[in-house]
């Protein structure tokens, strides 16, 4: 048994935003955009994080980082909790886990050349002896990504969307961080556009040795990059496997309805959809019991009142819905679709 | 079976300081009734602005050439005054973005009999009757309750419903769906994808629906046209689209979508970028980015042209290889 | 250079720039363009109309105008730029660190220092002001400046509080850059065009307000002349002299005009967006 430890582990982990109402600010309630989310990722692993809006996804990949400060829980990166870190400290290991932004157009200062962007990762962390040494640093790293040194001395704006992503991914690879946090960073782009950015993260995530958390709603580019896959509902982990396991086998009933959701585009594909009765519940507001339990095509009395917990049903394969612990949830589909 | 909306060599100008640019280049396709047509395309196609021109709702910078028959009835020309009377009516609009396209002041109801009242000559309770009924038709829980509420209470995909609610509410024979479930979570783009799909065939109406998504353009179109740099590049029925594409833009769309089905170390890329319209290159629009471009491609724009039966391509490639065999 | 090159393409900006450059010329070399002693008073040349010996008239005292003007200049540019300034070191800093830690002391202290501020009309806030520091001209700038900061404090924190939430400053936050360091270098650049906006108008509002405070004795003593002071004078013999109210108050419709120009240059010279 040759255990790895895990780059990162993320134990417990919430985040809940106070709801203030009335004059003096009161505080009347929670939206708890993660609400005890656990997993693990390994070195050299590509993690990706799938929902739709409103799962908490995108919040946990910032409190991974402390751009939000957790409520709860650990952030174990090589043993060493972040959310317990000082300012100052976790200002020192941000060279080590860096972030790609969704919004290639607000995502970079509209005021600064390229070059200056490139050059302030290194000027904050002190990295290269002199000028001319970080120079070469932002010249290298530019032709990585796939652009120009005449670039460097224009402005955001003078690029394209999938240009700018370029850039936002060579800002965060300058400092040779060994985790990058991709936060949807493929959505705001053309499908064609799109597939050549990720031939780059995956060409990138070799050549740099990275460790890779991926977070996307679009399950076919998920599948295309990732090794590991994990599944949000309103701030938790419904499910999480390896790639093969979660699309030959998806367990938990969203993670079923989410992959037969998507569209395929072939016309004669087979369709056995499952389609989820109402709409996403509000994470201030989140249902009893297991907070999938309204829409669930098979929920039963104690899916109102018990929490699920992620329990293993495979090696690597961890679910969180009662009527699998109990085995009681058939491993076809036509139970759902019904 | 003749067309319900026949569109002929569409030409879209905006005047730009940069001077008059063509946004839409002559663009040709016909809609039969009952029929769903997808017209697929990146940003920067045309395909949005191609529906506004149909429905007379460019800004003032815009002009359109050519001609657009909606049951024989020329529609460039037509005074505002008629084109008021076609729009909510007999051609309904469904928008991407179902936050900013519903007036947050008023109640939802009202925006539904507002198209009614408008239209039909009823009285205000049965239009009120019809538009709660609209909204059960469109699968809306509560829909007495909903009926005076206001968007903003409202999720995105409830939006969307009410959005397909104001566009039917007086059977129109032709809606244009904008990218309609593009903002939509995955699970509210199948309820409101087959919400449509029930829609259609109980009433016989036609969609024009614009999308940049191939498994939307899968589960929903009969026919499809695939728009690049302002003009139609392929136009076909949804299974040979998909089985037998030649237009290599058409080939390379459909590569470069990661497959559900199979497992690829790398994705197929169109290299480099969309032409803008001030700056489109001699000869085929797509050559520049085509593996397979030759001489005659740089040089002279192609034609669309039916290659064989119901399918029409523009390129070189494509009419030689026909022409040789 | 760059730089320089684009505001020279600005056009408008750049006559703003030259008619505070004249007027600031004017002001510095009032001495040698004066012909005659601003103060000297000469019962014989009252009320003249302009001509001759006097290029713009004479006052209800017989002084010249133009070389009023002339001197009114030293006056008014020091009352715009001191005052504006003064608004700007106070306002600005305080906008910019109350938006972006927030909290108690934004909401509370801060913004509710603000609100009081400007519940007072201007004149009696900064007549308030001056009282309290004293006569003369440096304390009447004071006290204009401290009245124009509750405006600059709103502006800036209100751009704070919009920028604060922009990507590119979460991901400067993600790489470690410090708090300070955002602030000064990734905020405050894109926050400046509002800024610029209000300096223009509030060079405006500065000149007329060092001239009510003159005229209300507790700023610039006469006879030292000011623009607006002169406009106040002259507003009594208006009838049968309109001179003494048209020059000064065509000297201030310059100066705002040019301050407004050269705002509008300085705009699109600072933002890299605008292409060349």
């Amino acid at each position: 048994m040759n255990e790895k430890q895990p780059i990162l582990e993320i134990k417990g982990l919430k985040k809940h935003f106070p709801i203030k109402t009335g004059f003096f600010n009161k505080v009347t309630g929670h939206v708890r955009a993660v609400d005890g989310v656990d997993f693990k990722v390994m070195p050299g692993e590509t993690l990706g994080i799938v929902g739709e809006s409103g799962c908490g996804k995108s919040t946990t990949g910032r409190t991974i980082l402390r751009l939000l400060d957790p409520s709860a829980g650990e952030v174990l990166f090589n043993g060493k909790d972040l959310a317990k870190l000082s300012k100052e400290e976790m200002r020192q290991m941000r060279k080590d886990i860096q972030m790609v932004f969704q919004d290639p157009y607000a995502s970079l200062n509209p005021r600064k050349t390229i070059r200056q962007i490139l050059l302030e990762p290194l000027k904050v962390h002190g990295i290269g002896s002199s000028r001319e040494e970080r120079m070469k640093r932002v010249e290298e790293i530019i032709e990585v990504v796939g652009l120009r040194k005449e670039h460097l001395d224009r402005h955001p704006h003078d690029f394209s969307g999938g240009q700018r992503q370029r850039i936002g991914i060579a800002r965060a690879l300058i400092l040779k961080p060994r985790v990058i946090i991709a936060d949807e960073p493929v959505s705001a782009l053309d499908v064609s556009i799109q597939s050549q950015v990720l031939n780059l993260l995956k060409d990138l995530k070799k050549e740099f040795n990275l460790t890779l958390i991926f977070i996307s709603h679009d399950l076919s580019v998920v599948r295309h990059l990732c090794d590991r896959i994990a599944v949000m509902y309103l701030g938790r982990v419904v499910e999480i496997a390896d790639k093969k396991q979660l699309f030959n086998n998806p367990s938990h009933p969203y993670t079923r309805a989410l992959l037969s959701a998507v569209p395929i585009a072939n016309p004669k594909a087979k369709r056995e959809r499952v389609i989820l009765k109402g709409d996403l519940p509000s994470p201030a507001n989140p249902p009893s019991g297991c907070t999938f339990h309204p829409r669930c095509p098979v929920a039963n009395e104690s899916c109102k009142t018990k929490i699920p917990i992620l329990q293993d049903i495979d090696s690597g394969h961890q679910v969180s819905c009662h009527l699998f612990a109990e085995g009681k949830l058939k491993e076809t589909k036509e139970e759902m679709i019904g | 079976m003749s067309a319900i909306l026949e569109v002929k060599n569409l030409k879209t100008k905006f005047k730009t300081d940069k001077g008059t640019v063509s946004v839409v280049d002559g663009v040709d396709f016909s809609i039969k009734p009952g029929e769903t047509l997808g017209v697929v395309g990146e940003s920067g196609c045309g395909k949005s602005v191609t529906s506004l021109s149909v429905m007379r709702l460019l800004p003032a910078n815009a002009s359109n050439e050519g001609s657009i028959t909606f049951q024989g009835k020329e529609l460039i020309s037509l005074a505002e005054k008629q084109m008021q009377k076609v729009r909510g009516n007999d051609i309904a609009m469904i928008f991407q973005e179902p936050m900013t396209s519903l007036n947050p002041l008023h109640t939802v109801g009202k925006q539904i009999e507002e198209a009614i009242i408008l239209h039909m000559n009823i009285s205000k309770l049965e239009a009120k009757e019809r538009a709660i009924k609209m909204l059960k038709a469109v699968g809306m829980p509560r829909a007495e309750e909903i009926y005076g509420e206001h968007p903003h209470q409202l999720s995105g995909g409830m939006r969307q419903r009410v959005m397909i609610a104001i566009a039917m509410a007086c059977d129109p024979k032709l809606i244009i769906a904008d990218e309609p479930t593009t903002a939509l979570d995955v699970t509210i783009q199948a309820q409101i994808l087959d919400l449509m799909k029930d829609l259609k065939e109980k009433t016989g109406t036609s969609i024009m629906l614009i999308t940049h998504d191939l498994g939307v353009v899968a589960e929903m179109c009969d026919r499809v046209i695939v728009m690049y740099a302002g003009q139609v590049v392929e136009e076909t029925d949804v299974d040979t689209l998909f089985e037998n594409p030649k237009h290599p833009y058409t080939i390379g769309l459909m590569d470069s979508i990661p497959s559900f089905e199979d497992e690829q170390e790398y994705l197929n890329t169109i290299p480099g970028s969309v032409p803008l319209p001030y700056e489109m290159p001699n000869g085929c629009r797509f050559a520049p980015r085509c593996s397979w471009a030759k001489e005659i491609c740089h040089q002279q724009a192609p034609k669309l042209v039916e290659i064989e039966s119901q399918h029409k391509c523009r390129c070189w490639l494509v009419t030689e290889e026909e022409d040789a065999s | 250079m760059k730089t320089v090159k684009k505001f020279l393409r600005t056009g408008l900006g750049v006559i703003g720039a030259l008619i505070i450059l004249t007027l600031i010329l004017m002001a510095i070399f009032a001495h040698q363009l004066a012909p005659f002693d601003p103060n000297a008073q000469d019962y014989n040349s009252i009320l003249l109309p302009p001509g001759g010996e006097h290029l713009f008239g004479t006052d209800d005292l017989g002084r010249d105008i133009y070389s009023r003007v002339v001197y009114g200049a030293q006056v008014s540019i020091k009352a715009a730029l001191v005052s504006v300034g003064i608004a700007i070191l106070i306002g600005v800093p305080i906008g910019l660190l109350s938006g972006y830690f927030g909290g108690f002391w934004d909401e509370w202290v801060v913004m509710r220092s603000v609100d009081a501020m400007q519940a007072f009309p201007f004149l009696i806030l900064a007549l308030a002001i001056a009282a309290v520091l004293g006569n003369g001209f440096g304390n009447a700038m004071i006290a204009i400046g401290i009245g124009f900061a509750p405006a600059f404090i709103r502006i800036t924190r209100g751009q704070v509080l919009q920028l604060r939430n922009m990507e590119y400053i979460h991901a400067a936050k993600a790489t470690g850059v410090k708090d300070l360091r955002i602030i000064f270098s990734h905020i405050l650049p894109n926050a400046l065009n509002p800024i610029i906006i209000q300096s223009t108008l509030a060079m405006a509002s500065g000149i007329l307000a060092e001239a009510s405070l003159s005229y209300l004795g507790l700023g610039v003593q006469p006879p030292t002349p000011s623009w607006g002071s002169m406009l106040n004078q002259a507003q009594t013999i208006m009838t049968e002299s309109p001179y003494a109210t048209i020059f000064p108050g065509m000297a201030i419709f310059f100066v705002v005009l040019g301050f407004n120009l050269l705002g509008d240059g300085l705009q699109q010279t600072l933002d890299p967006r605008i292409r060349k």
